[in-house]
């Protein structure tokens, strides 16, 4: 018999079979196969729905440098790219926002360093990002000023790879340690001195 | 004409229509629920143990796939709102019902505390309600399960609450926190609001519709979009006009007496759609105060870190969402305002990480920055009693109609300054606590939101200022009687569905009463 099992049967406790409630006790189980650790993660399309090639290959590339793998995946490894691919190409505003960023990267990195973003090393691609970055948490916290098309294309990257990262297999649960969503037979209560 | 005469037809099967509607089956009364939503199979339908990631858009479908139900705007299905509340179970106190005469503000309600005491009773002995003795003015105690302990950062919480002399209080919910009744106890999955599977938390479905179908005396209309109270010449309701869900093809059920329970809004909508020859602006509306009124609660908020948890490792705390609370405690402190706020706390589960995106920096020290913090995050709710006032209200549309071609109601929120000093004092307060507690603040809301609908058919003693008398019953039309948020005249600054559960259960023994002695 499985732990989740037996904990269920703790819990059920002492429901007898002539109970007024017109359930038995297996149905009062529900759909209880919580089995966290066996739920896949739903594939994402294989081919992009938004973005060509060379974007795809810019965005990858910003999802890591924002979420880079350390002892656990990073946005890469946890899919992020397709993630942020799939949400840009529901929205009208996110397309246009992130062709003209992108756009602008370049740029940018050409005028700076006569390449294109992906070509430049990590330290030049963070020197490219940092200044973006201050600036879009600056926002965050409240200060609203008009803000320049990268800035708000930066924050919607982050934003998107955040959005991607935590809630995917990876991120919530490999990172974050996220243990929910299980049986317990009982509330552990706090043991912490306070 | 409706084939059909019932003694009793409720429109909704929500925490009001639902408890009304199985009490007076049990009296022996003849009823009839007329549902606009699917009956839904609590055990099978809901999407209650996914994860995000299971999902490439990452948003968690309420409903399993195919299965019907709370797809619109209107919570539609057997059992309304309850599938899917967070079952928090206050009384109301005598303060709360008796505002204009403690400080001339708000509305008195028509009856005392001591009135539906004996009801709130009865609701907690049939539906279970767990919570701590705690012995308030303020928060009457009730009959409990046995609470559920705190979760270490509520510890936390009230340890700094205590500094400034605030209590932090054992929530109370409608959760078992033992077997009883035939349902288990909650066993903490974290899953509440996405419909508990196993009925541990409330439903009107699974705990008062589907028992009390076994005394033979209740019958489902689901699917029924109620489109029309029906009256007649003689100043009586006649029955329900209704339009299938699926179909739109319209019928009719008859009652003696008709009760409408379909969620504060929606009824106030109902009755302004059934408009005649008697009653030109809506049924029961000589007044012309229906949909006036209108008092949802406002709510606010405040994110925070608590430092002690910062880089701890995590617990499996989701369960059964949150565990305590702020009770109102500024009735006997100096303010510059009348009536109160409460607070709730933590109430998401820990698969929700949007406030991920605040975090500043990104590479690997935001990484590592968003997974210390992860065990350390918690929420503050403040909930804040709006008083009544003239912009407030609801009103409808006539030229926007849904998909049934009914017109759409419309809320119309406006704050008054009493509203606002609340609103700023309940924010001032929230962020005080969480200081105390060693917090760092992460945001802060600005602007109130409105949540619990209340209002728009007020109850009172005066048949001028108000639509129903004491007993939920139409001060123009004697065998119509509505019962859910609609019918508060104050709101207080409690979650109400307790409150209305126990009106459910005081208006169907009024109305089993009328029946038998042939007065309605």
């Amino acid at each position: 018999m499985s732990e989740d099992r037996r904990d269920a049967l703790k819990i059920i406790g002492s429901i007898g079979a002539t109970c007024a409630f017109p359930f038995s006790a297996d149905e009062l189980y529900g759909q209880h196969s919580h089995g966290l650790t066996a739920v896949a993660q739903a594939a994402l399309p294989s081919k992009p729905q938004f973005l060509t090639a060379p974007e795809m290959k810019a965005v990858a590339r910003l999802a890591d440098l924002i979420i880079p793998a350390t002892d656990t995946p990073g946005a890469l490894a946890a899919g992020v790219p397709a993630y942020i691919d799939l949400v840009i190409s529901r929205s009208r505003g996110l397309q246009k926002l992130c062709r003209e960023g992108l756009a602008w990267l370049n740029q940018e990195t050409t005028r700076v360093h006569a390449r294109p973003f992906v070509e430049l090393n990590e330290q030049q691609q963070i020197s490219v990002l940092e200044p973006l970055c201050k600036r879009a948490d600056r926002t965050s916290a409240g200060e609203s000023s008009p803000e320049p098309l990268e800035v708000e294309f930066f924050r919607a990257m982050k934003n998107m790879t955040a959005d991607g990262y935590f809630t995917s297999r990876a991120g919530l649960i490999e990172e974050l340690g996220y243990q929910g969503n299980t049986v317990l037979a009982e509330f552990p209560a706090c043991t912490h001195e306070h | 004409m409706a084939d059909k005469i019932f003694d009793v037809v409720v429109v909704g099967s929500g925490a009001s229509g639902g408890t009304l509607a199985a009490h007076l089956a049990r009296a022996g009364v003849n009823v009839a629920v007329v549902e606009g939503g699917p009956k839904i199979n609590t055990r099978t339908d809901f999407n209650t143990h996914a994860m995000p990631f299971e999902f490439p858009n990452r948003h968690i479908p309420t409903m399993k796939p195919g299965k019907q139900g709370f797809d619109s705007e209107r919570s539609r299905g057997l059992g309304g709102k309850t599938l899917t509340w967070n079952a928090v179970a206050w009384r109301y106190s005598q303060r709360d019902f008796k505002g204009r005469s403690f400080e001339g503000a708000g509305e008195d309600w028509p009856f005392e505390y001591k009135d539906l005491a004996p009801y709130y009773e009865k609701i907690e002995r049939e539906v279970g309600v767990c919570g701590n003795l705690d012995g308030l003015e303020d928060l009457p105690d009730g009959v409990f399960q046995p609470p559920v302990p705190m979760k270490c950062t509520d510890i936390a919480v009230r340890n700094g609450a205590a500094k400034l002399g605030v209590k932090v209080i054992h929530v109370r919910k409608a959760t078992l926190s033992r077997a009883a009744h035939g349902r288990p106890a909650c066993h903490f999955c974290g899953n509440c609001m996405a419909g508990c599977d196993v009925v541990a938390k409330y439903n009107s479905a699974d705990v008062h519709l589907a028992p009390a179908l076994k005394t033979g005396k209740l019958t489902m209309f689901t699917d029924s979009v109620a489109r029309e109270v029906v009256v007649s010449n003689e100043n009586r309701v006649t029955g329900v006009r209704f339009l299938n869900r699926n179909t739109k093809r319209e019928g009719e059920v008859g009652a003696r007496v008709v009760v409408v329970s379909c969620a504060c809004v929606q009824s106030v909508a109902l009755l302004m759609m059934s408009r005649s020859r008697l009653y030109p602006n809506g049924l029961g509306n000589s007044s012309g105060q229906l949909g006036r009124h209108f008092i949802p609660h406002f709510t606010g908020g405040v994110q925070c870190f608590l430092k002690e948890f910062i880089g701890k490792p995590g617990t499996n705390d989701e369960g059964y969402l949150d565990h305590a609370y702020v009770p109102s405690f500024m009735h006997n402190r100096k303010r510059d305002y009348a009536r109160s706020f409460g607070i709730q706390f933590n109430y998401q589960n820990r698969r929700a990480v949007g406030w991920a995106r605040s975090i500043p920096g990104f590479g690997r020290s935001y990484k590592q920055a968003v997974k210390d913090r992860y065990p350390a995050f918690l929420t503050f709710s403040p909930y804040g009693e709006m008083l009544p006032n003239p912009k407030s209200f609801v009103d409808l549309d006539w030229e926007k109609s849904d998909s049934y071609g009914l017109p759409m109601a419309r809320r119309n929120v406006s704050y008054s300054e009493n509203d606002w000093k609340i609103f700023r004092d309940m924010t001032e307060w929230s962020r005080r606590i969480l200081e105390s507690a060693g917090a760092e603040i992460l945001s802060v809301s600005e602007e109130p939101r409105t949540n619990h609908e209340l209002g728009g058919c007020r109850m009172g003693t005066d048949a001028k200022t108000s639509v129903l008398n004491g007993n939920c019953q139409s001060h123009d039309v004697k065998n119509l009687f509505v019962v859910d948020g609609s019918v508060f005249p104050s709101a207080s600054e409690k979650n109400p569905t307790h409150t209305m559960m126990a009106l459910a259960a005081r208006t169907a023994h009024y109305i089993a009463n009328g029946l038998r002695k042939g007065e309605l």
